[in-house]
């Protein structure tokens, strides 16, 4: 059976490539992956990375659970982050973290992971995960919240808990990317309100061909 | 006669563009592209704009930065558009406002004749008896008294509203020479600075200023005239990358915690700035004499902008009135342009020798000094002014002239530094209004603390943005005598009954004097009362006039004048800004099988965000898929929540009314919750999945809020236990008929019959290897399964069951078809059919409440509840098969008397007559008994009260 993206409904109104991915059907492109880069150097881009994998720790041992996804991540502040190329984690609070990684690595993440000591939910499908990128993007985010979230404040690795377009989201930064991670159910919702004030900007949906997973903060 | 310009003695001209050409009530004018719709129309020689509020009279171009009324047009449909700062387009409709038939030949001009003979204030006091004449007149004096029109149709309007975001370091407000200058303070300590101006261009009134610039600390800027100056400092800042500039940005409100509101064109900025600095400057003083509104009559920096900007040569035959050199400056350069510069009048005595004086006097232009003007001849145009001494009374002299300059001072631009937080106050010294003390974070400078040369202006400019970067005390400011300029009398008193104060309202000395002798001799009621700076320029013209007026005219000295509060907006807002676009303020939540539903044609219920199946073809028919064969509907909006831990069962027990002690794994229970006042707000299921691992399920509504409590109580009570809120995690269907064991034993491995999965049973198991849960409950009267898996696979898993159970012919259905299955076998739905003083022995769910245990969560007031015994109960009933159906929330009536009322009331498609739950008294709930029902077309029919469901009562069928 394949997993299927919250936007699945948005697939449907454009010509979209999809390709599967770790048994998820995910968009490779809209249509036009020139068209895409070009956004993507000169003006703003949005991405569906639903599929990677989330996993939340929740409670009083949750950094030693991070330590076992990633070594260092006991150690970070909260709404810092540590990461490489295949995974982030994100600390939320000093007892919440949240565990970005490629597609299809949740499973051996959950099982490195002591369920005994924190509670562990696999939030996988439960939430949804859209990608801004382009030089542009943060005019589509000062159209969208009423976070400060000014790049020399806000700067790479820094985790911010709030909402946009009155969803509630976390969004992990990396150089050339902001990532907004938000309940599924209101995940095409977002769509529709970021690509409605990003159409002055130039904001077109993209894929995973234009914008590739990847959670390094420099990147 | 006013014309385009070409060359000019002492300056450069701009630019102007390309040609293109616009209409105007209907009639051609041809303009360039970096025209303004009154430059165009002043230099075309359309000097009538618009007519007057109240009398209909005609009105000019005054100030050409679109502060007063006069500038207000409607511009392709779209009224009060400012004509002052709106650019032209080619092709673009400019009409006229408040005028019939045109601005030419208004008929309601006969006002300025008739209204003067009404009592003052007639408004108020005539057209009251009869009652009927009120609406009528009402009708008519707004006709007649209005702005522009709205098309309420909108299909003019093709604009997107936007809400942005800033957060600059520091906020500039005013693009002049001292806001220039305070960006740069600021950038030069390395801040992010946002820097803001009304005008479509930076510079402020140095950008027709021809003075030379001297002392200036930047010393890049000496020696050059200050339209040159302010331009090179425009260019230095603008390779700065931490400086944005918005131009044309009109900044309408300032609130608490550096909150700037401003607008530009359909967009909206909220700007949250560590340090604002106001610049916003200051515009020509206001002088009342008689007829001082008419066409004709321009403010000294409005001249300047024409020539200087738009090389529009405003009229020919030219009088200055003034008070300081700046008027000998706007004579030169009107000279400069090819105007007959008939008179200057001075209102100084003689002995004063400003730079510009004495190039004027050499020009031999004629000086008057130790006078003024007294009164405007003329109607669409002037054509002649009288002048006499500046305390008023007879004239001593005329002059015919088309053109007449005012430049009497300056008027500090204060509303923005005022807000409702401070009033200005009267500066004796400086002859201004001022605010001295602003916030924390907020800083002032430039014009608006007295008008200075360019060189001090530069420097305070900086000082305080270098003040506002690092958080320090707001430098203070100097003014020379000799940049001090005396205030003429507020009014001058000469001859004459149309000496405007307002003229956004029309309102004249004579009707401000009137109002205060019938009492309205504060400063506030006088406003009110007169409507005096209550038009569409907020007393930005007119609040120092008033001020001024409303102390002399009250006996007050000039020196405690204090204007009306000020408070925004302080320019004109759009609705459509404030408003912005609905759909972002409401988001849907859509469940992972969505899309399924709208393949299947769903007609969709909202319930709250949730957009949900409400029916598929018809709910009535729905029913009988579900009675007679096998059908299927999208559960995922219940909540679900897992607990598991050493003190799972613990937890429960406090948490939930029921025990858990001997709960066996693989069982699953009907459970409610209280709240600790025992009131019923909960149902589901709970269910034990594995040893210490239960899965509770919630009523869409309350999912969050239950995850909430339990959170709550876990950071009060010592709980070793782990709660998880799997709602969004997962997603759920119901698959409900007589033939839906039949259908899932095809899928799974698991055995399914009866003596292996019975009635209220949970098993773990997987449909083409996604794992998921079976939870056997019976919600709809048949039997049935709750499916819970992966969201992720919520449309696939879907599909695959419809195209599975088309053997068996399943069919999906809706919520709606759900609430006729329920109420069929008698099921409430807390919140739907209990309110927040429903006990759960009242609702009739007593059954699932044990409390014999030690303590949990509402025990006491249970306790109370068991013991005070039943007022009101919860029952189902019927009604005659021929009775027509009510609606949910009807009345029970006994004897007349409300004795109750319906919660749920549908037709039962099985039972083929009405059926429902109600509230009614205990002493009516006996099985048998009638009672009488209310429809809200005020028929009565009669229920019967049941003591069982009305379907399956045995509930053979569930559990079969």
């Amino acid at each position: 059976m394949i997993k299927t993206s919250p936007l699945s409904g948005i697939y449907r109104n454009h010509p979209v490539k999809l390709t599967e991915f770790s048994g998820w059907q995910i968009a490779d492109n809209f249509g036009n992956a020139e068209r895409e880069l070009i956004h993507l150097s000169q003006g703003s881009v949005l991405a569906d990375w639903s599929h990677i994998g989330k996993i939340s720790l929740s409670g009083s041992d949750a950094a030693k659970a991070a330590e076992q996804t990633i070594t260092g991540a006991s150690k970070i502040e909260p709404l810092r982050s540590l990461s490489n190329q295949n995974m982030a984690a994100l600390r939320l609070t000093r007892n919440d973290y949240l565990i970005l990684c490629q597609s299809g690595m949740e499973t051996d993440l959950l099982e490195k992971i002591d369920h005994k000591i924190t509670t562990v939910i696999d939030q996988t499908g439960a939430l949804g995960c859209l990608v801004l990128g382009g030089p542009r993007r943060d005019e589509v985010l000062q159209r969208s919240t009423a976070m400060d979230l000014r790049r020399d404040r806000v700067i790479a690795g820094s985790v911010i808990q709030s909402s946009i377009h009155t969803v509630s989201m976390t969004l992990y930064r990396t150089k050339h990317f902001d990532i907004i991670i938000h309940p599924r159910n209101l995940s095409e919702s977002l769509y529709d309100a970021l690509m409605d004030v990003g159409i002055g900007v130039g904001l077109v949906p993209c894929g995973i061909s234009t914008v590739p997973v990847s959670f390094e903060e420099g990147k | 006669m006013a014309k385009r310009i070409t060359t000019h003695q002492y300056c450069d001209l701009p630019d102007l563009g390309e040609r293109l050409s616009f209409k105007f009530n209907g009639k051609n004018i041809k303009a360039f592209t970096s025209d303004s719709i009154t430059s165009a129309l002043i230099a075309s020689e359309k000097t009538l704009l618009t007519r007057s509020f109240k009398y209909h009279r005609p009105r000019g171009a005054y100030d050409v930065f679109g502060q007063g009324h006069e500038s207000l047009v409607t511009v392709n449909k779209e009224p009060n558009i400012l004509a002052d700062r709106t650019r032209v387009e080619d092709g673009m409709f400019v009409e006229s406002q408040n005028v019939w038939p045109s601005v030419d030949f208004d008929i309601a001009a006969v006002n300025d004749v008739l209204v003067p003979m009404l009592p003052n204030g007639f408004y108020y006091k005539m057209f009251h008896k009869p009652k009927w004449i009120w609406p009528i007149a009402e009708h008519q004096i707004r006709k007649v008294a209005g702005l522009g029109k709205i098309d309420v149709t909108g299909k003019h309007v093709d604009r997107r509203y936007e809400k942005h975001y800033r957060f600059p370091d520091v906020c500039v407000v005013g693009g002049g020479p001292s806001g220039l200058a305070a960006a740069k303070g600021a950038l030069d300590e390395g801040k992010q600075v946002l820097l803001i101006d009304d005008n479509p261009e930076l510079g402020g009134h140095a950008l027709h200023s021809i003075l030379p610039v001297v002392n200036c600390s930047n010393s890049a800027l000496n020696g050059i005239p200050e339209y040159k100056a302010v331009k090179k400092l425009i260019e230095e800042l603008a390779e700065n990358t931490n400086l944005e500039v918005m131009v044309n940005t009109s900044v309408f409100g300032l609130y608490e915690d550096n909150l700037v509101a401003a607008q530009c064109d359909a967009n909206l900025f909220k700007i949250r700035a560590e340090s604002v600095v106001l610049a916003p400057g200051a515009t020509d003083r206001h002088l009342v004499f008689e007829n001082n509104d008419r066409p004709g009559i321009l403010t000294a920096r409005g001249v300047e902008n024409l020539i200087m900007c738009h090389a529009v040569l405003p009229g020919k035959d030219t009088v200055v009135v003034t008070t300081h050199d700046g008027g000998f400056h706007t004579a030169l350069l009107l000279k400069g342009a090819g105007a007959n510069v008939v008179a200057i009048i001075d209102g100084r005595e003689p002995g004063s020798d400003g730079e510009f004086e004495k190039q004027v006097r050499n020009l031999a232009i004629p000086i008057y000094k130790g006078l003024t003007v007294h009164s405007a001849h003329g109607k669409k145009r002037i054509n002649r002014v009288d002048v006499g001494p500046i305390s008023g009374g007879d004239s001593h002299q005329s002059f015919d002239c088309d053109l007449l300059v005012m430049a009497v001072g300056f008027k500090p631009q204060v509303n923005l530094l005022s807000m409702g937080r401070k009033r200005p106050e009267w500066d004796s010294q400086r002859q201004i209004l001022r605010v001295n003390d602003l916030p924390s974070g907020m800083y002032s400078t430039g014009d608006v603390h007295g008008t200075a040369s360019f060189s001090r202006l530069y420097t305070e400019g900086t000082d305080s943005g270098k003040a506002a970067a690092l958080n320090d005390d707001a430098p203070k400011t100097e003014r020379t005598a000799d940049e001090i300029i005396m205030a003429l009398p507020a009014d001058i008193e000469s001859a004459g009954t149309h000496h405007f104060i307002c003229k956004c309202m029309d309102v004249t000395r004579t009707e401000a004097k009137a109002s205060i002798d019938e009492g309205y001799d504060q400063v506030e009621s006088l406003k009110r009362y007169s409507s005096m700076g209550m038009g569409p320029c907020q007393g930005k013209a007119c609040h120092e006039a008033v001020a001024r007026l409303a102390a002399i005219d009250t006996g007050i000295s000039e020196a405690k004048a204090v204007p009306t509060t000020m408070r925004p907006p302080f320019s004109g807002v759009s609705f459509g800004v404030l408003a912005g676009r609905a759909p972002h303020l409401s988001p849907i939540r859509r469940t992972p099988i969505h899309q399924c539903h709208i393949d299947h044609g769903v007609k969709f219920l909202d319930a709250g965000q949730w957009k949900r199946p409400d029916s598929y073809t018809n709910p009535q028919e729905e029913v009988g898929f579900v009675r007679n064969g096998l059908g299927m509907i999208d559960v995922s909006t219940l909540g679900k929540i897992e607990i598991n831990g050493p003190d799972a069962v613990a937890f429960l027990h406090f948490m939930l009314p029921a025990k858990y002690a001997k709960f066996e794994v693989g069982r699953t229970r009907y459970s409610i919750m209280v709240g600790e006042d025992g009131i019923l707000f909960e149902d589901g299921t709970i269910s034990h999945l594995e040893q210490g691992k239960y899965y509770l399920t919630t009523t869409t509504g309350n999912q969050d809020a239950i995850n909430a409590l339990f959170q709550w109580w876990l950071l009060v009570e010592d709980f070793d236990v782990q709660v998880k809120n799997l709602s969004l995690a997962n997603a759920a269907v119901n698959v409900t008929g007589a033939a839906s064991r039949e259908f899932l034993q095809k899928l799974v491995e698991i055995d399914m019959s009866n003596k292996a999965f019975p009635y209220m049973h949970c098993r773990q198991t997987s449909i083409a290897d996604v794992p998921v849960s079976f939870y056997r409950i019976g919600f709809t009267g048949e039997l049935g399964y709750e499916i819970h898996f992966p969201a992720e696979y919520g449309e696939s898993m879907w599909r695959y069951l419809m195209t599975e159970g088309e053997t068996f012919g399943i069919k999906p259905f809706g919520v709606e078809t759900q609430r006729i299955l329920r109420l069929e076998k008698g099921h409430l739905i807390p919140g739907t059919d209990s309110d927040a003083l429903s006990s759960p022995y009242e609702t009739g769910v007593g059954f699932a409440i044990k409390d014999d245990k030690v303590d949990f969560v509402g025990k006491a007031f249970l306790k109370h509840f068991k013991d005070r015994g039943l007022d009101n109960k919860l029952v189902p009933y019927q009604l005659d098969p021929s009775s027509p159906i009510p609606d949910d929330g009807v009345a029970v009536l006994e004897n007349g008397e409300i004795a109750g009322r319906v919660t749920s009331s549908r037709m039962s498609p099985t039972m083929k007559r009405g059926i429902g739950l109600a509230w009614v008294r205990n002493d009516m709930s006996g099985s048998g008994n009638n009672f009488t029902i209310r429809l809200a077309d005020g028929q009565d029919v009669t229920a019967t009260v049941l003591d069982h469901a009305v379907y399956d009562p045995e509930g053979l069928r569930l559990k079969s």
